[in-house]
């Protein structure tokens, strides 16, 4: 079985697979799912150390250890491409993009965009987090970005949850700018 | 283009260049070093030309050395430009090539970044010389 080693969590792949799984059935459940609590699985990933939490089925692949190929013109959150399977990746630095410091790592997040290759880079990959829709703490009551919708409880601390496809619209708002 | 296509390959030590060897009208040697800044006056055909450097452009940006090779010229339309890169002609099938993406070709396209190939773990991009000159030649203003 291929395992993965991130900073201080193994993973192997079928263990990232089934996390992946397990999310889009609590997103799919049939009438009597539907009954109760709707339920949705959280992949929890860290940058510089703080905690952030995308919908699992947004991550199409973990990667690790890729080598990054600069573009030239870009803005400076996209650190480049990947090569993945022959296709070129573009590299969101999420912390730069964030307004934070630039990252060292080589772990990327690859998302599941139609017609778009895009990673996210990150430090590091925490945990799959089931919970209660229910329980999402809104984001008037959290922290106040426009790239937050609320954040979720995860072992005692309350952990942002990454509006993607905002960050995603905004980076096209950028290139359309940039060009 | 067609399917296959000659290509000039400009190498630098990370990445390639390729260009259309259609476009490129002629290249020579006139017997100079390469030349650190990003534009030079230079004789060619007994007339005063303005050379622009490449290497300067594509090398420096990336913050690497510069080759210190005797510089080739290429004579792209009117346009003269120099490097001391290693070109060589290639022919490439386009099938090749790989896009970036939706929203990053559009980008790309626009800096005049076509398409990119992986050769191994070194990176190719094949590029409209004339539209990315103008890119870098802003930035290096």
């Amino acid at each position: 079985m291929r395992r993965g080693s991130f900073i201080g969590y193994n993973y192997s792949m079928n263990e990232i697979i089934e996390g992946i799984k397990e999310s889009k059935k609590n997103q799919g459940g049939d009438d009597e799912e539907i009954q109760e609590s709707s339920k949705t699985t959280w992949l929890i990933f860290s940058i510089h150390g703080k905690k952030y939490a995308v919908e699992a089925t947004l991550a199409k692949e973990i990667l690790r250890d890729m080598d990054i190929y600069p573009l030239p013109f870009v803005p400076e959150y996209i650190k480049g491409v990947i090569n993945r399977h022959g296709e070129p990746y573009t590299i969101v630095d999420l912390s730069i993009f964030l307004g934070e410091e630039p990252q060292d790592s080589s772990l990327f997040i690859v998302l599941n965009l139609e017609d778009n290759q895009f990673c996210i880079q990150i430090s590091d990959v925490l945990d799959f987090h089931t919970v209660d829709d229910e329980s999402i703490i809104k984001v008037s009551e959290a922290q106040d970005t426009p790239f937050y919708s609320g954040a979720i409880e995860y072992n005692g601390s309350r952990v942002p949850v990454i509006l993607l496809d905002k960050i995603y619209n905004e980076i096209r708002t950028n290139l359309e700018t940039f060009s | 283009m067609k399917p296959s296509v000659n290509l000039v390959c400009l190498a630098y030590k990370h990445f390639d260049y390729l260009i259309e060897k259609d476009w490129v009208d002629a290249s020579f040697f006139i017997g100079t070093k390469s030349f650190q800044g990003p534009v030079r006056e230079l004789v060619i055909d007994n007339v005063n030309r303005t050379v622009v450097n490449l290497d300067y452009l594509f090398i420096n940006l990336f913050d690497d050395a510069v080759c210190q090779e005797e510089s080739m010229i290429l004579k792209i339309g009117d346009e003269y430009f120099e490097t001391s890169s290693q070109a060589c002609v290639k022919n490439v099938s386009l099938s090749e090539f790989n896009l970036f993406g939706k929203i990053m070709d559009t980008f790309c396209h626009g800096h005049g970044i076509i398409a990119v190939r992986y050769v191994g773990k070194r990176i190719q991009y094949l590029v409209d010389i004339k539209k990315i000159l103008n890119c870098y030649k802003e930035i290096a203003k």
